[in-house]
């Protein structure tokens, strides 16, 4: 088993280590601990694997003694020695330079003993670390409260890692790991196996990931990263964060209780609402003031679907957030499928407010997009308990339309729409828009010009006349191109019916 | 060598400051007392085997750097040794530096210059010591152990010792109270009993090595003809100096040589003492190891020694006595100055 020299330096156990002077990429085979002067030591010392030598004693003098060591070090190919010296004590620029002559790395470190204990269980691959480490978030586990967050950072300082919680797809909850693409997809591919993960990475470490199962939702993932070379600590950290991912996950199972006691709660409450009616029964509105809502005052209701699989009762909060984010204090309550959620003002909200509110929730839409895309739907400003039930029921229409609008970035405002154009957008449904498309798919193949003609003598009410000017051709043209549409397409444009569907047909497409 | 005389003092002097292996105090305080004498002077040169059938021993105790700052008025040696003749009844007939490193031997010139003893040529050390009980006199037999201090602000002592340790810590506890250096002399000792205990052709020596190292072009070639090897070279890029009261060595420094890479460091008391290359043992005390300045080959002494120096470090063999016998090498190796090491046996180059 090897290590090198910057990776042993990451362990916990040895950060407070210097590197006087030295090559980081040294690689060291074995350890040797030695107590003694220098004068004593030299001796002791045979040739071996590349060697880190530890010196128990502390070194007072880098003198004629400690060179001698040095020569003698390297002709047992001693690679680095770490020792302790007194603060006032310096290592000068000839033992340096010897030191650098002789290709020997200086180690400065606090506590010669720990740093032997520490190097030789990372070089000798004993299953001590592992041990050690496992115990150590067992402990941490048994000693946290029933928060996440300090179980989490228990957890980090037992294991002496910073600690990343990271959703199933590898997105990061809690810490500050951030993951690339490839990893995600290893994480999420590994999600189902209950097994740990081990990854190689890009930044020259090894990411160490412990699924943590609560039982009801998705996986979470534990994470850490650990220096590439030291498989020990790898594999007891791998162990570690096993024991406290179950500990992590009843945490995680706690908060998700709680969680969807509220939305049940939550959830009730408003469909008591919209069976209510006017007027709100007076009870039924003091659980609606208990419960923090404020029923006399304006409102705009907000529909959100999430346009692939998201869990409504685990992402509420993100959703919250990311509203926050944008300076909108929304009451959101979880849905089968995505939220509804709702702005409340004391006094009704003027036009531009309203406009703002608009564009801010479109932001909002837009920060979410990576991690759940979602089609939004947004209602009038509406008065009263009554008026936000009908806010929420016109935001829900909207959103049913934004899910077939990208070219409107899924999103809809119920207010920037006429109601004639509501009712057309109703017509742009999944059985409607092909039929549509078919029915005009002829007028396609010889250009725009008939669709375009077809389309200006429908709207100006079937007068040839008009559609000429419109178009600034000959009415004789207009005519000639009738009877193409009537030919190409087969119907007789004198039926008020068909006039109809091909009117909403080349609105649809247009 | 047979005379002293104003043409060989600039050798001796070079040569002495090289010998005292960066320490021994600075050879130019004195020089600059001989100056005025310069023309006049004529001190015989004794070989060990001559005519003389006692001797007295001097040298400069205490700290070199008060001595530069309260220089010598020139009567603190001769009245040492008139102290300690007064005391014993007899007369010294010839004088014998104590070190041949550093000042001590322009000292013992000056001394002789002006009693008109000639100076044997020999001492006690071969190199500079910081310690009177590291004399080789000591080391295998009792000698008498009279001996006399005159501190720079005046203050004579005569002192019956029972050994030297004795004497040197007793002297050193005086001299620290009282001036902070002084002229010491010890004896009048009979030659003939001690002549095989001195570090014989000292003096000779000296003017071998001031000579060398000013006439051949090289400084290879000057170690070369010296019996010796350029040990390291390079830039001084560290020097740390601390109080340590219980062993000799107070510091380490290290050099790098830009060219090769190779990183030296020596580890100094108030002389050099051990000197490692990459790591690996190159020379030690007793032999010489003297650090000069690499442009001028002037010699820096351990406490001159400062981060960004180019220098050239000098290994000279020791006196042949040191290794004759482990009583010498024992007070000579690297243990006794507090550096846990075995002397390292010299490389011929």
């Amino acid at each position: 088993m090897t290590a090198r020299l910057e990776e042993l330096l990451a362990l916990p156990g040895l950060r407070e280590a210097r590197l006087i002077t030295g090559d980081p990429d040294t690689t060291v085979e074995r350890v040797l601990g030695r107590a003694g002067t220098p004068r004593a030591i030299s001796p002791m010392l045979f040739e071996g694997p590349a060697t880190a030598l530890v010196l128990m004693d502390p070194v007072n003098r880098f003198d004629t003694e400690f060179d001698i060591l040095l020569r003698r070090a390297s002709q047992a190919h001693v690679v680095t020695i770490a020792f302790a010296s007194p603060a006032a004590v310096e290592v000068g620029p000839g033992t340096t330079a010897l030191a650098n002559r002789f290709r020997i790395a200086l180690l400065a470190v606090p506590e010669p003993w720990e740093a032997s204990v520490q190097l030789h269980d990372q070089i000798a691959a004993s299953e001590a670390p592992v041990v050690q480490l496992i115990t150590r978030a067992a402990a941490a586990a048994l000693d946290a409260g029933p928060h996440l967050a300090e179980t989490l950072q228990r957890l980090e300082t037992a294991l002496g890692y910073p600690l990343s919680l990271l959703d199933a797809a590898g997105y990061t909850l809690e810490g500050d790991a951030t993951l690339d693409d490839s990893a995600r997809a290893v994480l999420t591919a590994s999600a189902a196996g209950g097994l740990p993960v081990q990854l190689a990475t890009a930044a020259g470490t090894w990411l160490v990931a412990a699924p943590v199962g609560t039982g009801i939702g998705p996986r979470a993932w534990l994470a850490t990263s650990v220096p590439r070379s030291l498989a020990a600590e790898a594999a007891g950290i791998s162990g570690a964060l096993q024991t406290a991912g179950v500990a992590v996950g009843h945490r995680l199972a706690l908060a998700r209780l709680a969680d969807e006691r509220d939305a049940r709660s939550r959830t009730s409450l408003l469909d008591e609402l919209r069976a209510a009616g006017s007027p709100t029964p007076p009870e039924l509105a003091q659980r609606a003031i208990r419960a923090g809502l404020r029923l006399d005052a304006w409102h705009i209701g907000l529909r959100i679907i999430p346009r692939g699989p998201a869990d409504p009762i685990a992402m509420r909060r993100d959703i919250q957030s990311a509203f926050e984010s944008q300076g909108l204090n929304i009451r959101s309550v979880e849905e089968e499928t995505g939220w509804v959620a709702w702005l409340s003002y004391e006094t009704e909200p003027a036009v531009t407010d309203v406009r703002s509110t608009s564009a801010a929730v479109r932001r909002t839409q837009a920060q979410l997009r990576s991690r759940i895309p979602a089609s939004i739907g947004v209602g009038s400003v509406q008065a009263g308990a009554l008026g936000l039930v009908r806010s929420l029921g016109e935001a829900a229409d909207a959103a049913r339309l934004a899910i077939n609008r990208p070219e409107a970035g899924y999103f809809v405002h119920i207010d920037t729409l006429g109601l004639a154009q509501l009712l057309l957008a109703w017509t742009q449904t999944d059985t409607f828009l092909p039929a549509a498309r078919e029915l005009l798919a002829p007028l396609d193949r010889t250009g725009g010009e008939l669709l375009t003609t077809l389309g200006h003598y429908l709207d100006s009410g079937a007068s040839i006349a008009e559609t000429a000017a419109i178009l600034d051709v000959h009415r004789n043209t207009v005519a000639n191109r009738l009877a193409q549409v009537q030919r190409l397409l087969g119907v007789d444009l004198t039926d008020p019916e068909t006039r109809l569907a091909l009117h909403l047909a080349t609105r649809t497409l247009r | 060598m047979s005379m002293i005389t104003a043409s060989e003092v600039g050798s001796l002097a070079a040569g002495a400051a090289i010998l005292g292996s960066g320490g021994g105090g600075q050879v130019d305080i004195l020089l600059s007392a001989l100056r005025p004498r310069l023309d006049q002077l004529a001190v015989r040169v004794e070989p060990t085997t001559g005519t003389s059938r006692t001797f007295v021993s001097v040298t400069f105790l205490g700290s070199t750097t008060v001595l530069g700052e309260k220089p010598p008025g020139g009567f603190e040696l001769p009245e040492a040794v008139e102290a300690v003749e007064r005391w014993t009844g007899e007369n010294a007939e010839a004088v014998v530096p104590a070190q041949i490193g550093g000042m001590t031997v322009l000292g013992a010139l000056l001394l002789a210059d002006a009693t008109g003893l000639p100076l044997l040529d020999a001492d006690m050390v071969g190199r500079a010591t910081p310690r009177l009980d590291q004399l080789s006199i000591f080391a295998r037999r009792k000698v008498p152990l009279t001996a006399a201090i005159v501190t720079s602000s005046g203050l004579s002592m005569v002192i019956d010792a029972t050994s030297p340790v004795e004497l040197e810590s007793t002297l050193r506890g005086a001299v620290a109270r009282s001036g902070g250096w002084a002229a010491f002399a010890l004896g009048p000792l009979p030659l003939d009993a001690l002549r095989a205990d001195l570090v014989d052709g000292s003096i000779t020596r000296a003017v071998e090595v001031g000579k060398a190292i000013a006439e051949q072009d090289t400084l290879e070639a000057a170690a070369a003809v010296l019996g010796g090897r350029v040990a390291a070279r390079g830039r001084i890029v560290e020097v740390e100096r601390h109080d340590d009261p219980v062993s000799f060595v107070h510091g380490t420094a290290a050099l790098i040589d830009a060219k090769t890479g190779a990183v030296a460091r020596l580890e100094m008391g108030s002389e050099y003492l051990y000197l490692t290359v990459d790591g690996s043992p190159s020379a030690s005390v007793p032999d010489i190891i003297s650090v000069v300045n690499a442009r001028t080959r002037a010699p820096l002494s351990a406490d001159q020694l400062r981060t960004g120096n180019d220098v050239d470090v000098l290994a000279l063999p020791s006196a042949p006595l040191w290794r004759s016998d482990p009583a010498f090498l024992s007070r000579s190796d690297p243990r006794f100055y507090g550096v846990s090491a075995d002397a390292i046996m010299p490389t011929r180059p």
